[in-house]
């Protein structure tokens, strides 16, 4: 039996950087809005384990994610699992609060570099909005930096570099490489209501104390507030129903004790994820839809792509206690452009953190024991700081989101099935990325490095999916994130990136998802869609 | 046969070394474990067995004879020199939580504290807690190599190589079909000594992230401050800001003076009045 509720102006999948976003300007400009969230309102107090001694343990994964939605299979050998967040807020819950623009060059690789494609927007387009979630967030920062123009003062100063920043800087100095404070989505003083961050480092495990700019402390309450918003939380969207005249009609979900509604809206906004709008569009086909829901094109789970990262952390002679503070917080874009002599395309960029900072994750690294382990653990300990040099992988057809044939979830319906490898260009780039960490480690004087690898698939910055582009035929979503094929369809999150680019996705999928909603409110008061 | 090494055994097979060594470059190792470079874990042997504590009465799942076992595994792991070692946290109590805890765990536990005791006796002919501390490090020694080797991941030729002769090694030699024990109990005894605060002060750790967080993070780090007691509170000023104020967007300064749980009011996370969605739920 399906319950079939009232109908209201926009329905949104996913409350995350996209869909936080697109509900804050929707239902500010007057429009009825019910988002659907498939995990919980986390409690910060009882949920995020940062004041506990046991927190780095107590940590656990499966507090943020639905069991139905983290089941995926995989099509190739040797991928991990892709890094989902469930629950009000999104990946913003946990992400490290990076807001950094991508560069003006990111948006037209195949102009400048013959590969990809380019996007139909542009840096100078995506600017103004870019800004406006810049003040919105309140981000932490200094203008001016060598890679991206047109940026304005930050409302809030950067922060310093930490003290592992600044070991790592050393080698940096000596190699060239400039670096930059990374412009932080964390309040480096009292702002908007909500207090300073007290650098206590454990972002990816949630802020407790809400200076982290998540979607579910700045633009969510602000959209509650006008009234107009509805967040159902635990319900898991399975479906998006079309009326004859090829319109998107209604969202099918199932709420935590698994009766299923129907939401009618006019406009529905797909925010779930790259992983989970793909496997919900496959997953809408219909006699007018045959091959998933706005796949004329075919293109949809199509060029997924990931940045390729790789992690690293070594230790140094002198005690650093790099534990202190944010894990991050200098960055490098220097080699992010193609570089003429290189055998690849794109690049990277270099993110220097702390390395290993819990004492049990430095215990557990290694399998020691006796004597022996005290002993390292007393000289190792607090020593560590690292660098994470993440690249650019380039869109690949191969590289896809596909519904699983046979595997299906809890509720019966099928899981997405990946296909995900790193191909020539990324590879080339992968061990010239290796490179670069041990000259770098070597100039900042590292004593031994404790790990550097690459997990393919497991990174948490998915891109891809239903790319934008102005072409039908080669692209899945106009440039304000609007299906091709149904123009009251919208996918506003990772999804429709054409290319990855070296800066952390949500600064970028934000300013796209406050650009479509413009647009959405416009089109929506004008009855185009 | 007890005494035959693995590692002699491995290298008289010709084939251990290829899998050794790791990266040079300038100055810096990358480590790649492999089974030449599995460290001794005593170096010198230690005098007497370590003491362990009475069995708690109230221990939740733990009888007497595997809370003596598990303590005594745990101070082999973990043990005490010029610093407190596992037993000094007691934390065998935090373990038999862990496994109360856990349906999965406790099947693990009783079955691979029985397997300890049988595996001695077959080696030794005596249980696990009446051989002598070198007997006990020797066993211990041998089930780690096993479940290591065992447990690395193969992916190229030499590995299957390396694999093969472990296998053959095991046949000849091996210690059984082992549970994969040993390494579950490592983890556990890691993870509780090293989330308990005496550990914090061996090592220079202030402990953990919140509420107070860590402010001098851009300042090179000061001795004095780890090898006291973990940071101290006063309840004078504020933990956060340390009552030297904070300004906000509005350049006004926090309340001084109003302290709630040693933090002023702008600046700690439970009674800061910043928005929520729909406010708590309990």
């Amino acid at each position: 039996m399906t319950n079939s509720l009232k109908k209201v102006d926009a329905c949104i999948i996913g409350s995350g950087a996209g869909g936080g976003v697109v509900a804050k300007e929707l239902a500010e400009k007057g429009m009825n809005v019910v988002v659907l969230e498939a995990g919980r309102r986390m409690d910060p107090l009882q949920d995020y384990t940062a004041a506990r001694p046991d927190w780095w343990t107590a940590r656990k994964n499966e507090k943020f994610t639905v069991a139905a939605l983290n089941k995926v299979t995989f099509g190739t050998k040797g991928t991990s699992r892709p890094t989902m967040v469930h629950g009000v807020g999104g990946g913003t819950l946990r992400y490290l609060a990076y807001a950094v623009r991508m560069v003006p060059d990111d948006f037209h690789t195949y102009s400048t570099d013959g590969v990809g494609m380019d996007w139909p927007i542009t840096y100078e387009e995506l600017v103004p909005y870019y800004r406006k979630v810049e003040v919105e967030l309140g981000v932490s920062g200094k203008a001016g930096n060598p890679w991206t123009p047109l940026v304005e003062p930050y409302l809030n100063p950067a922060f310093p570099y930490s003290y592992a920043n600044k070991i790592i800087k050393r080698g940096c100095d000596r190699l060239g490489i400039r670096l930059w404070p990374t412009p932080m989505a964390r309040l480096s003083r009292p702002f908007d209501g909500r207090p300073m961050c007290v650098q206590c480092g454990d972002c990816a495990g949630g802020c407790m104390s809400g200076a982290k700019s998540s979607a579910d402390i700045t633009y969510l309450p602000k959209a509650e507030a006008t009234g107009k918003l509805v967040i159902q939380p635990e319900c898991i969207a399975t479906r998006i129903n079309t009326d004859t005249h090829g319109k998107a009609k209604s969202v099918i979900y199932i709420d935590k004790s698994g009766v299923e509604h129907e939401q009618e809206a006019d406009v529905i906004v797909v925010s779930a994820g790259v992983i989970q709008s793909s496997r919900l569009l496959l997953n809408s086909m219909s006699k007018l839809f045959p091959d998933g829901l706005a796949n004329s094109s075919g293109l949809v789970g199509k060029y997924f792509m990931q940045h390729l990262s790789m992690h690293s952390s070594a230790i140094f002679p002198d005690r650093i206690d790099s534990y202190r503070g944010f894990f991050g917080g200098a960055t490098s874009q220097d080699f992010a452009r193609t570089n003429p002599n290189s055998p690849f395309a794109r690049g990277w960029c270099n993110e220097l953190h702390s390395g290993i900072t819990n004492p049990v994750q430095l215990a557990l690294h290694k399998s020691n024991w006796g004597a022996q382990l005290k002993d390292r653990m007393r000289s190792t300990f607090g020593h560590s700081a690292g660098i994470t040099n993440v690249g650019e992988q380039l869109p690949d057809e191969r590289n896809c989101i596909e519904l699983d044939p046979e595997v299906r979830d809890e509720y019966g319906i099928p899981v997405p099935r990946i296909n995900f490898a790193p191909r020539q260009n990324d590879r080339l780039m992968l061990k010239a990325m290796k490179k670069n960490l041990i000259e770098i480690y070597d100039a900042a004087k590292a004593t031994e490095i404790l790990y550097m690898h690459y997990k393919p698939g497991g990174s948490a910055h998915n891109y891809g999916g239903c790319r934008m582009g102005n072409d039908p035929k080669s692209s899945v979503l106009n440039s304000f994130c609007q299906s091709h094929d149904v123009s009251n369809l919208f996918v506003v999150d990772a999804s429709c990136f054409v290319t990855t680019g070296t800066a952390n996705p949500s600064l970028t999928i934000q300013a796209i998802a406050v650009r479509s909603s413009e647009y959405i409110v416009d089109q929506y008061k004008k009855r185009n869609i | 046969m007890k005494n035959v090494n693995r590692r002699e055994f491995i290298k008289k097979l010709g084939i251990g070394a290829v899998a050794t060594g790791g990266l040079l470059t300038s100055g810096t190792i990358i480590a790649s474990p492999s089974r030449m470079e599995l460290p001794d874990p005593y170096p010198e042997l230690p005098d007497g067995k370590p003491a362990i504590p009475p069995y708690n009465e109230q221990a939740l799942f733990l009888n007497e004879h595997q809370y003596a076992l598990v303590a005594t595994l745990a101070a082999i792991i973990v043990p005490e020199d010029e610093h407190p070692g596992a037993n000094e946290a007691v934390i065998v109590d935090d373990i038999d939580r862990f496994v109360a805890d856990s349906k999965e765990k406790q099947e693990i536990y009783t079955e691979g504290l029985k397997w300890m005791d049988e595996i001695s006796r077959e080696e030794y002919g005596k249980d696990f807690l009446a051989l002598d501390l070198k007997e006990q490090i020797g066993l211990l020694s041998r089930i780690d190599e096993a479940e290591t080797m065992r447990n690395r991941p193969v992916t190229g030729f030499m590995e299957r190589v390396d694999r093969k002769a472990d296998e053959i090694w095991d046949d000849l030699f091996g210690i059984g079909e082992s549970s994969n024990f040993f390494r579950v109990i490592h983890k556990d005894v890691l993870v509780a000594y090293f989330s308990h605060p005496i550990s914090w002060n061996v090592i220079g750790y202030y402990g953990p992230p919140q509420p107070v967080g860590y402010l001098d993070f851009s300042e090179p780090p000061s001795p004095k401050k780890y090898t006291g007691a973990i940071r101290k509170v006063s309840n004078k000023t504020c933990l956060i800001c340390h009552g030297e104020g904070t300004k906000n967007d509005r350049g006004e300064l926090h309340e001084k003076g109003k302290l709630i749980d040693n933090t002023c009011k702008t600046c700690h996370p439970p009674h800061s009045p910043w928005p929520r969605i729909g406010g708590f739920s309990k």
